[in-house]
């Protein structure tokens, strides 16, 4: 794929004991102007290529930046990023891409964040308050493990900032949600089951879809290793147990069209002939998984995978 | 991707069936008149459905000037739940859904019911007058007497369909020699 960006890394702070902040800096001219809630790919060393919110101010064309989770389960990614970054190293980024914008119709945003699900309303706030617009951010964390930025937002945000420090307080989305005025909308970044309580809590206070405003931070998890074969290239290629079907195809030259990495864009939708999926997006139907499969997060189990590639 | 639905310009309203929501916390109904059955059969629905349901009638205000102040008063307060439906002509009803949109109600929580008794709204753009008709057939305006073709463009903003001179050899009510 063209249109990498080859950047520095210009500054790695330590934001929580889990959470890594990285400052990259391009090498040529400057870096893309973003909005709100738009991620970048960073491709890795390692081989690695993880979609990360972009944290920084969208109007900053020098830096950018952002924050990634040491992630238990790691495949490889944010292990890197956490054992073995340094201030020096070069990378190539993907220019940025929203999947998660601002609703300019909105009178209230409302925003829900969860944890590392902070990284993609830092521009939000940053834009929101530039805008005049009213807000009020709901963040649940636990202190001094995923409890990045609050005391900076704390004093950017005043009032508007509400605090769950879990679990001695909960955020209850019932009390959030309830008797709030007509151009209200809600944006979230969390786990799933955050956004699953919030579709459900919405819905049975009358909130209607086209106010619900989501992202899930779900990236590739490992699973077993299995073996596909393209129907049209005549290939046959073996994937990890810590690597995506989709990084499998890029290395051996093999290039989908992706943007999330994660499950949830559509954008890597490939049809698939034979074999048995695990599939684990939340974009397909359960009609179409009989057919498709997303080879960001999808992995193959038992019956070996035919693709139409 | 769907394909049942037949593909019209966008611009041309889509209405709903009538039924009301059952998600509403809260139903605000905005008619042109009184008592037709299609607005007995909604109202009904609606007083059936557990949630309190309010309504506004143009026959009860002086002006739909008047009526629009209520309606917007009306959303000011309102919260996250209420649901819109919209009984009238054409014209009628599409200035309300601007100002619904407006006041931040989602394009899925306004139902509009247009009544089928006196046609479509056209309107002229040769002399800008709206007036009723049919959309399927040649129409001549009622103030300048240019045969209209009404094209497949609803105009929001008017509440009507466009109607443009449909001969353009003969721009005018009479045929010049
Ligand atoms: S890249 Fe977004 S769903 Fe696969």
């Amino acid at each position: 794929m063209s249109g990498f960006i080859p950047v520095r890394v210009t500054d790695i702070r330590q934001v929580t004991p889990v959470i890594r902040e990285v400052s990259l800096q391009s090498l040529g001219t400057a870096l893309p102007k973003f909005s709100a809630g738009s991620h970048i790919q960073v491709l890795l060393p390692n081989g690695k290529r993880n979609a990360y919110s972009l944290l920084s101010d969208p109007l900053d064309t020098r830096h950018y930046r952002i924050a990634v989770r040491h992630q238990e389960n790691s495949r490889g990614g944010s292990r890197y990023v956490h054992e073995q970054l340094q201030v020096g190293d070069e990378l190539r980024i993907a220019p940025p891409a929203n999947l998660f914008p601002l609703h300019n119709e909105a009178h209230l945003h409302i925003l829900l964040a969860a944890g590392i699900g902070i990284t993609p309303f830092m521009p939000y706030c940053t834009e929101l308050l530039r805008r005049g617009a009213p807000f009020e951010l709901h963040y649940a964390y636990r202190n001094c493990i995923s409890d990045a930025y609050v005391a900076q937002l704390r004093d950017l945000l005043g009032e508007r900032l509400h605090c769950y420090d879990s679990p001695q307080r909960r955020l209850d989305l019932k009390h959030v949600l309830s008797n709030r005025p007509l151009g209200s909308h809600v944006y979230a970044c969390g786990p799933q089951r955050l956004l699953d309580d919030l579709h459900q809590q919405a819905a049975s206070l009358g909130w209607s879809d086209s106010r619900i405003h989501s992202e899930a931070f779900s990236a590739a998890q490992s699973g077993q290793p299995f073996s596909v074969q393209l129907l049209r290239s005549r290939q046959q290629l073996n994937v990890s147990a810590d690597q995506s079907l989709l990084e499998a195809l890029e290395a051996a030259g093999v290039e989908v069209p992706n943007l999330c990495r994660g499950g949830v864009c559509g954008q890597c939708q490939t049809g698939y002939l034979q074999g048995d999926v695990e599939h684990r997006d939340h974009f397909l139907s359960p009609d179409e998984k009989a057919a498709s499969l997303m080879p960001c997060v999808s992995r193959g189990c038992g019956q070996p995978l035919l693709l139409d590639l | 991707m769907s394909t049942t639905t037949k593909q019209l310009p966008t611009s041309v309203p889509r209405y709903y069936s009538g039924e009301p929501s059952q998600l509403a916390t809260h139903h605000l109904m905005v008619s042109q008149g009184r008592g037709c059955t299609e607005q007995a059969r909604i109202c009904a629905s609606l007083n059936s459905s557990a949630v309190p349901m309010t309504h506004l009638s143009l026959s009860d205000y002086p002006s739909s000037a008047e009526l629009q102040r209520a309606m917007l008063s009306i959303l000011r307060e309102a919260t996250v739940g209420l649901r819109i439906y919209l009984l009238g002509n054409e014209d009628f009803i599409w200035p309300l859904h601007a100002l619904a949109r407006v006041a931040g109600l989602q394009p899925e929580e306004i139902q509009v019911i247009p009544s089928a008794s006196c046609g479509h709204a056209i309107y002229c753009v040769h002399c800008s007058t709206t007036q009723h008709g049919a959309l399927d057939s040649p129409h001549t305006c009622t103030e300048c007497g240019v045969v209209l073709e009404v094209r497949q463009h609803f105009s929001r903003r008017l509440g009507a369909y466009l109607g443009v001179c449909a001969d353009a050899r003969q721009p005018y009510a009479q045929a010049r020699s």
